[in-house]
């Protein structure tokens, strides 16, 4: 599986937060949601996308970092940022 | 075929008026539209065509949105589909160039600095720029257009008021209710999202938002922003020129008058205001 994030039209960046706009919404993002963002510029598996989120952010209080890393993933593609693939060569 | 042409937001629309009431329906939309009438514009909309009659074999009323006909055998109606329609229009052929918002703006009759008042439709803002509108000039109380160095494009439409025993809202001109005009260059002095609540007992609560909270607010609200270049920057740039977006919860409009002396300054206005219920 690999992730790669769907190009806004604009994004406006305040901090660790982001603003994304999109055609018809404007998604807000906050810390793991920019760092995953920003790191989905290529397509990325879950695994070294964890293993990211893990050195920038540190492990989750409950949970493992993949558990928490394939929950925001799966948040972030219901809302249009992220495109989700099984193929490798997304 | 009668004809007129109105404008706002920079834009002229030609109005062309058919059937045998034309002549009618040209003095009722001259009348409203008094402040709009062959006002300069950089851009043309297509024209609409009106009719106070419905064609034979036609479905009456006809709907506004998307069609550039439209009729029906009840003026009122009519009239408030017109505006719907130029509107429409307006902000289309505005789409990509201006910031445009669902707002109201008023601005300091001396200075032109001018505050926008932003809220979901049906919320508020028709009532604030008829209340506090003898006060400060009136820009407009549906969308304001903002280019790139802050300048509000007016656009002082007709306002709809629902009166009592009517069906339907009516188009009321601002000159009629007794709103002041507005400077002939208003600029945005600062946005504030309006929250109107009859729960709200106490003085009007204004709060400071945050940058991306503001923005996150406002696009809602918004028209084709993401057809504009670097949109969200363009929201950003005029916050940070302007000062941050303030959210105000209040009860009643005349509450705000406050508020706008201390963004704008006060207003030496002293026109009276009159309801429709009063006309």
């Amino acid at each position: 599986m690999t992730i790669a994030r769907v190009t806004p039209v604009d994004r406006l960046t305040e901090g660790d937060e982001s603003l994304l706009l999109y055609e018809h919404q404007v998604i807000r993002l906050g810390l793991i949601g920019t760092v995953i963002f920003d790191a989905t510029a290529q397509p990325i598996t879950l695994a070294a996308l964890s293993a990211l989120l893990d050195d920038v952010i540190g492990s989750p209080v409950t949970g493992t970092i993949l558990e928490s890393t394939a929950a925001a993933v799966e948040q972030l593609q219901a809302q249009g940022v992220l495109r989700v693939s099984a193929d490798p060569d997304l | 075929m009668d004809r007129l042409r109105v404008s706002g937001l920079g834009v002229g629309v030609e109005l062309q008026l058919s059937g045998s009431r034309s002549g009618d329906l040209g003095g009722l939309l001259r009348s409203a539209w008094a402040r709009c009438l062959d006002r300069p514009a950089e851009l043309e909309a297509d024209p609409i065509t009106l009719s106070l009659e419905t064609p034979a074999g036609a479905s009456e009323p006809a709907s506004p949105r998307g069609s550039a006909q439209i009729w029906t055998n009840d003026a009122d109606s009519l009239m408030v589909m017109a505006t719907q329609a130029v509107t429409a229009a307006l902000i289309k052929a505005q789409a990509g160039r201006l910031l445009m918002f669902h707002a109201g703006a008023l601005s300091h009759p001396d200075t032109g600095a001018s505050v926008v008042f932003v809220a979901p439709g049906g919320t508020g803002k028709t009532t604030l720029a008829r209340r506090l509108g003898h006060r400060y000039g009136y820009l407009t109380d549906e969308t304001v257009g903002i280019d790139p160095a802050g300048r509000i494009l007016p656009y002082p439409k007709p306002l709809s008021l629902r009166t009592e025993g009517a069906a339907y809202k009516r188009e009321f001109s601002p000159d009629d209710l007794g709103l002041l005009p507005a400077h002939p260059n208003p600029f945005v002095a600062r946005i504030i999202m309006i929250e109107r609540s009859d729960l709200h007992q106490d003085d009007p609560v204004v709060e400071e938002l945050p940058l991306l909270t503001a923005i996150s607010g406002l696009a809602p609200e918004s028209s084709s922003l993401s057809s504009l270049d670097r949109g969200l920057h363009r929201c950003a740039d005029l916050i940070e020129a302007t000062g941050p977006v303030l959210r105000v919860r209040y009860s009643e409009a005349d509450g705000l008058l406050g508020l706008m002396s201390e963004l704008v300054g006060g207003s030496p206005g002293t026109a009276s205001v009159r309801t429709a219920e009063e006309r």
